[in-house]
């Protein structure tokens, strides 16, 4: 129902005036005698109402708010300034339905007449308004149910809001928005008053009057105090009441606190603060998320799949936070939607640009500085968001007092870009850009160079109210060369890419106020050239060598459904079924079956022709996921997974290295499969603001891949000589406490976890450990994280982060020999003995600018320092041979306290 | 590894992100020592010799024990046998024999306390001279290479050993000694103040060309020597022994350069449990240590003289940096001391030269080469 005439009229009359005590009827006298207003009421409704409010020049909607809200009465005012004061329900005024004109600020439109009224410019006042306006939706029945559809976004700037929940207090029934701010609500007709809360933005209401289907974007004010107070604001109760479990979610605000070395915000690092999230060590953002190993994470940048998220060997992560809108991890109950790799998918999603007004942002540190500009190309249609972000170490190396620093260079660099066209209603597009490049130069003689190109066109079509969908093509590239210049006669460049090809048609459907739907298919071509060593310069004796070029398709459906069985229980069933297929051209070594696989046991060699498939895998991947209220703030979970993995990265070293290289399945190496089962509880306290979780799991992966001793990896022909299959199980408890409002906020969490491998296959020689159990290269058991932030006033906060875990494990010497003329060592089996414990404290400082809403730009200083009490942290323990000797070392890589200072603006 | 910069790498970032190395050692639950330790291989032309010894705790300190009285043959795929005898304690060695190339060998061995190990049978590659063995003059030292080559490509596979031998002086040069029964100083025959200095090589030296158009090794970096290094002060020569290997042998020495010889960087392989080719026929779950490969060893040597490296190379007084003053006496400080009681002790004092009024004197450390070498010119030496 539209007030649409009131919002023109009320601008010219406004009342001003203070009234204390003053009974019903004088107020009304009074406000008669000033305007046009005309009041209708009955008496005896009124009779024994006083009126407190104070009111300088504000509309009379305002006024009659503040001065009802205590009361039963409700009020409605139409175009010729009739004002009806009734008890319960406001008065409804329109007679047609069809009487609508859109404010200026939302849009509220009757299905299946879209509005065609693009939004226009509005004011942060009139959307607070919007909450006490009533809308009417849809047209036809009077029982039954009807969907109301729309969008959320920030007033501001026109971007989506993402992961914002939109729900009925009263018959709890609720929705949350997707990626593109998009949701979908059945509801029974009749009259609703609808909550609204998300990260960052304010909660707020809606009140609509459903008749049928109808549409209703909603646009949100931006959560100003959020921007130095905290943090999870979000989705209050997504703990106790989502469905999700193994979920964590976190926006670029939250990031921004957690101090890091460079003083720059670090996506990744943030990440590895999270229950579940492990790395083997400082200045490596290679993820163990529960017990998996590093490459079984999908890392998506606005759904291109990013290969190396890393800058500088892994001290930067390689996403520039001024782009970047949110981050999401799923580490357990994984949606069918995302398939390919076995223990979490990490989705970094980029902020869409400014729709309203061109604006920028930026960063000034130590090692790197950043820019990222945005703005509308076509206002609240079209907007773009470009960033940089470029280092400049390299004058650094040359203050150093040696010759071949001095010839060394290191630098990186990234762009990303994102334009979101809004072709009308019911159709968008998304382009999406990435970038990122590293370049070593060592001592004039070794040239390192690595890049990650990834591109993505997103297509939104809404069909209806119901069902949208979403139609994705990318395409990812990984590449990375060594030239090696050092005698001519072995100068040689040695190459390595990844490239990837991905479709995907995702759908969305709401069946009814019971089920919600998703649907749709993928399919990615993979194309890895394994290596290529080639001679560099006329002198260079190395032979040209190029390892066959390796394709695959990996292919899936799936489909989901997710059913409020009652208020109490929800399920979701979700089933994936991936096909992968390795295909020629290629030749294919042929083992002896049950013996171990060497260059002895090939029996013959068959040669595939192109696009003949060489080895076919598939299978299910379920997804199953339960929600139990136990009370209104508390909750029990449960989750099983399945995932299988058609791609694996091969790195013989602790940390994740750039040059490790991926490898497709083949006949030789099969696909990981990987089980996981948890259950968790969950609890908020204090109307929310405390939350507590306790998860637990259960994993079991089969098929990874384990290395030989001393397996040669690079330019290998037959690498499924130098690996092996391998089990592995891991298990553990995450608890956690967050509190997310007020002075002091932030999270602690406990984890206890165990990750194991088992090689027990082949002959004797191949099992490692003598085919026992022994613990991953991760295996961290204990693992304790604060992170806490303090806000002094609206300008200085604080934050400090601590962490504590168990050493990792690693493999020592046992005993030393004497052969070849020095002294050798025996090892012990793998990663029998641990490092010493890890722990490390953080602390850094926020000075805003003032916090004028509205001015020209905005610039704050973050001061940190890293690694306060200066703990040397052994990140690698190792054993030489010196002068015939056996030394034990141990190398912390920071190994004292590090000051930083960045100064970040924005305009 | 095929790119060893990376370690420099490494090490740069560490510079710029404030690490640091510091010494570490484990509490070790337990260990493996007493493991039965070959080194050695099948010399198919010439002495072979086979050295065994037991494996050590890290801590302890000293030689590594040897293992003696000890039954050692090599034995020939054919059944023939060779055997070896203990000349010093845990060394066996052959008689100077020549081993028909038609047939593979392997080593037999069984301890006194009668348990049996062999290693695997392996063929020996025919012997390759070395084509160039030559030292360069560069910037800041001295960079030895070795070239060789094999037309048929059947070798691939390269190891080298060194032996350095270098002539020295101490810091200074005593004409005279101490006679105890006369109570007097003398002049001194024997020459204590030249000496050489003889170090057999300690890091692992192999190189593959397998990925080479040609098995050709060009310029193979064997050893550099800073130009400051006390070894290139008057005449160095190094003495180089090349061997063809296996694939195999190949392998562990690679794996054992790995475990040992690499600095540790966070990229480095982790390393591991490594089995040379040496099995336990008694018990066949114990680790035996060692690999022993069959080869003909060529040798060539390689002289380099002070004079033909440039004149601005300052070396170092390679043992006698603290050597820097004379003591005398009779002097003000030893007021009091009878010759006899200044020079009796040798360990703590020998003369060096004669002034008119009184005797320059040194610590034996500072004057004896012989401490740090002999002074026996090698047969080899111009």
């Amino acid at each position: 129902m539209g007030f649409a005439g009131f919002a023109q009229q009320v601008t010219s009359q406004r009342i001003s005036g203070s009234f204390q005590q003053v009974p019903f009827e004088q107020f009304v006298k009074q406000i008669e005698a000033t305007t046009p207003y005309r009041f209708y009421y009955t008496p005896t409704a009124v009779d024994s109402l006083t009126i407190t409010v104070q009111a300088q020049n504000q509309p009379l909607q305002e006024v009659l708010t503040l001065a009802l809200q205590q009361t039963i009465l409700r009020f409605a005012i139409d175009e010729h300034n009739r004002v009806f004061v009734t008890t319960g329900n406001p008065v409804q005024l329109t007679l047609s339905d069809n009487f609508f004109q859109p404010e200026k600020d939302e849009a509220a439109s009757t299905d299946p007449v879209a509005s065609d009224n693009p939004l226009p410019g509005n004011s942060i006042r009139t959307a607070r308004t919007s909450a006490f306006r009533l809308y009417d939706i849809g047209t036809g029945s009077s029982t039954g149910k009807a969907t109301l559809a729309g969008r959320l976004r920030e007033v501001k700037n026109g971007e989506p809001v993402v992961g914002a929940t939109i729900y009925s207090e009263a018959l709890k029934v609720g929705a949350s928005t997707d990626q593109f701010g998009l949701y979908s609500l059945t509801l029974p007709v009749g009259r609703h008053e609808l909550t609204i809360r998300g990260i960052g933005i304010k909660n707020t209401k809606r009140q609509v009057m459903l008749r049928g289907d109808g549409k209703l974007d909603i646009e949100t004010e931006e959560d100003i105090t959020t921007l130095r107070e905290v943090v999870i604001e979000a989705e209050k109760d997504r703990n106790v009441a989502g469905l999700q479990m193994g979920v964590e979610r976190l926006d670029i605000k939250t990031m921004r606190q957690v101090p890091t070395a460079f003083g720059e915000t670090d996506v990744l690092r943030v990440v590895l603060t999270l229950p579940g999230v492990k790395s083997v060590g400082e200045g490596n953002t290679g993820l163990n998320v529960r017990g998996g190993a590093t490459d079984q994470n999908l890392i998506l940048f606005n759904d291109a799949t990013v290969y190396n998220p890393s800058h500088l060997f892994g001290f930067f992560s390689a996403f520039n936070p001024d782009v970047i809108k949110s981050v999401e991890l799923y580490k357990s109950a994984i949606p069918a939607k995302y398939g390919g790799r076995l223990s979490s998918v990490l989705d970094i999603a980029t902020r869409d640009g400014n729709k309203k007004k061109f604006s920028g942002s930026g960063g000034v540190g130590p090692l790197t500085s950043r820019l990222t500009l945005e703005g509308p190309i076509v206002k609240d249609k079209t907007s773009f968001i470009v960033g940089g972000r470029t280092s400049y170490s390299d004058w650094i190396l040359h203050l150093l007092p040696n010759e071949s620093f001095k010839q060394s260079s290191a630098s990186f660099y990234d762009v990303s870009a994102h334009i979101s066209h809004e072709i009308n209603e019911k159709n968008a597009l998304y382009l999406t850009a990435y970038l990122s490049t590293d370049k070593f130069q060592l001592a004039s003689d070794t040239a390192y160079r690595y890049r990650n190109q990834n591109a993505s066109l997103k297509w939104r079509h809404t069909f209806s109210n119901k069902l949208y969908g979403v139609l994705t093509g990318a395409m990812s590239t990984y590449e990375y060369n060594i030239t090696s210049k050092r005698d001519v006669s072995t100068a040689s460049r040695l190459t390595y890419d990844i490239k990837q090809y991905n479709v995907q048609a995702d759908f969305s459907y709401v069946l009814n106020t019971k089920h919600n739907i998703d649907f749709g298919g993928s399919s990615v071509l993979y194309h890895v050239s394994p290596g290529g060593l080639a001679p560099s310069g006329t002198e260079s004796l190395i032979t040209q060598d190029v390892l066959p070029r390796e394709q695959g398709v990996e292919s899936a459906l799936y489909v989901s459904d997710r059913i409020d069985v009652s208020p109490r229980l929800s399920v979701s069933l979700g089933l994936r079924y991936s096909l992968y297929t390795a295909l020629g051209p290629r030749e294919v070594y042929n083992y002896v079956p049950g013996l171990t696989k060497t260059l002895n046991t090939i029996t013959d060699t068959v040669s595939y022709g192109s696009g003949k498939a060489l080895a076919t895998y598939h299978g299910p991947e379920y997804r199953l996921s339960a929600r139990y209220s136990l009370t209104d703030n508390s909750s029990v979970k449960a989750s099983y997974n399945r995932t299988r993995q058609y791609i694996h990265m091969l790195s013989n070293t602790t940390a994740m290295s750039p040059t490790d290289i991926w490898k497709l399945s083949d006949s030789n190496v099969r696909p990981q499969v990987g089980d996981q089962y948890s259950v968790g509880y969950y609890h908020n306290f204090r109307a929310n603001t405390i939350e507590f979780s306790v998860e637990t799991y259960y994993k079991s992966t089969r098929d990874f891949v384990d290395y030989k001793g001393g397996a040669t990896l690079i330019l290998n022909r037959h690498i499924e000589t130098d690996i092996v299959n391998a089990v592995g199980k891991a298990y553990g408890v995450e608890v956690m406490l967050r509190k997310l409002t007020g002075k002091i906020n932030g999270w602690a969490s406990y984890t206890y976890s165990r990750s194991l491998v088992q090689v027990n296959q082949g002959t004797t020689s191949d099992m490692i450990n003598g085919g026992r159990y022994y613990p991953s290269n991760f295996d961290k058991p204990h693992d304790f994280t604060l992170i806490g932030n303090y806000r002094f006033s609206r300008r200085i906060s604080a934050s400090l982060n601590y962490t504590y875990s168990t050493g990792r494990p690693i493999t020592l010497p046992l005993a030393k020999y004497y052969v070849g003329s020095a002294t050798r060592v025996y090892y012990s089996e793998r990663n029998a003995y641990r490092v010493p414990d890890y722990y490390r404290a953080d602390l850094a400082l926020n000075l805003e600018g003032n916090h004028k809403v509205k001015k020209l730009a905005h610039s704050s200083w973050t001061f940190g320092v890293y690694n306060l009490t200066g703990r040397k942290n052994p990140y690698s323990v190792y054993f030489k041979s010196v002068g015939g000797q056996i030394r034990g070392y141990q190398l912390s890589i920071f190994g004292q306290p590090i000051p930083t200072a960045t100064y970040n603006f924005k305009f | 590894m095929l790119y060893p910069r990376l370690r420099l790498l490494t090490w740069l970032l560490l510079l710029l992100t404030a690490s640091c190395v510091e010494p570490y050692e484990p509490k070790l639950v337990g260990t493996a020592a007493n493991l039965l330790v070959l080194d050695g291989f099948i010399n198919t032309d010439g002495v072979t010799t086979i050295t065994l010894t037991r494996s050590q705790d890290l801590s302890s300190a000293g030689g590594y024990p040897a293992e003696t009285k000890a039954t050692v043959r090599i034995e020939s795929e054919a059944g023939t046998r060779y055997p070896l005898t203990e000349t010093s304690p845990g060394v066996y060695i052959s008689t100077s024999q020549k081993l028909p190339s038609s047939t593979r060998y392997h080593l037999y061995i069984r301890t006194s306390t009668g348990r049996e190990y062999t290693s695997d049978y392996t063929v020996a590659k025919q012997p390759l001279p070395i084509d160039n063995l030559k030292a360069r003059i560069q910037e800041n030292g001295l960079q030895i290479y070795v070239d060789t080559h094999d037309d048929e490509g059947k070798t691939q596979y390269y190891r080298w050993e060194y032996t350095e031998t270098w002539e020295f002086t101490s810091a200074f040069r005593s004409t005279l000694r101490y006679d105890d029964s006369r109570n007097q100083v003398i002049s001194r025959r024997e020459n204590i103040y030249n000496c050489w200095r003889t170090e057999n090589s300690s890091t692992i030296n192999t190189t593959s060309t397998v990925r080479l158009s040609q098995d050709a090794v060009r310029d193979y970096r064997l050893l550099f020597i800073p130009s400051s290094a006390g070894r290139l002060r008057y005449r160095y020569s190094i003495l180089v022994r090349q061997y063809a290997m296996s694939a195999a042998e190949f392998d562990y020495w690679e794996a054992i350069k790995k475990n040992t010889e690499n600095i540790g960087t966070l990229f480095d392989p982790l390393p591991s449990q490594i089995q040379g080719n040496v099995h336990c026929l008694t018990d066949d779950t114990e680790p035996v240590l060692g690999f022993v490969g069959a080869a003909t060893v060529v040798e060539q040597r390689l002289f380099v003289d002070r004079l033909t490296l440039p004149n601005e190379w300052r070396t170092n007084l390679d043992g006698y940096e603290t050597c820097t003053a004379l003591d005398t006496f009779p002097s003000e400080r030893w007021k009091g001391w009878t010759l006899q009681e200044y020079f009796g002790d040798p360990q703590l004092r020998i003369p060096v030269s004669r002034t008119s009024i009184a005797f320059t004197a040194q610590t034996p450390e500072c004057v004896d080469c012989r401490l740090r070498g002999t002074n026996v010119k090698p047969s080899f030496w111009p």
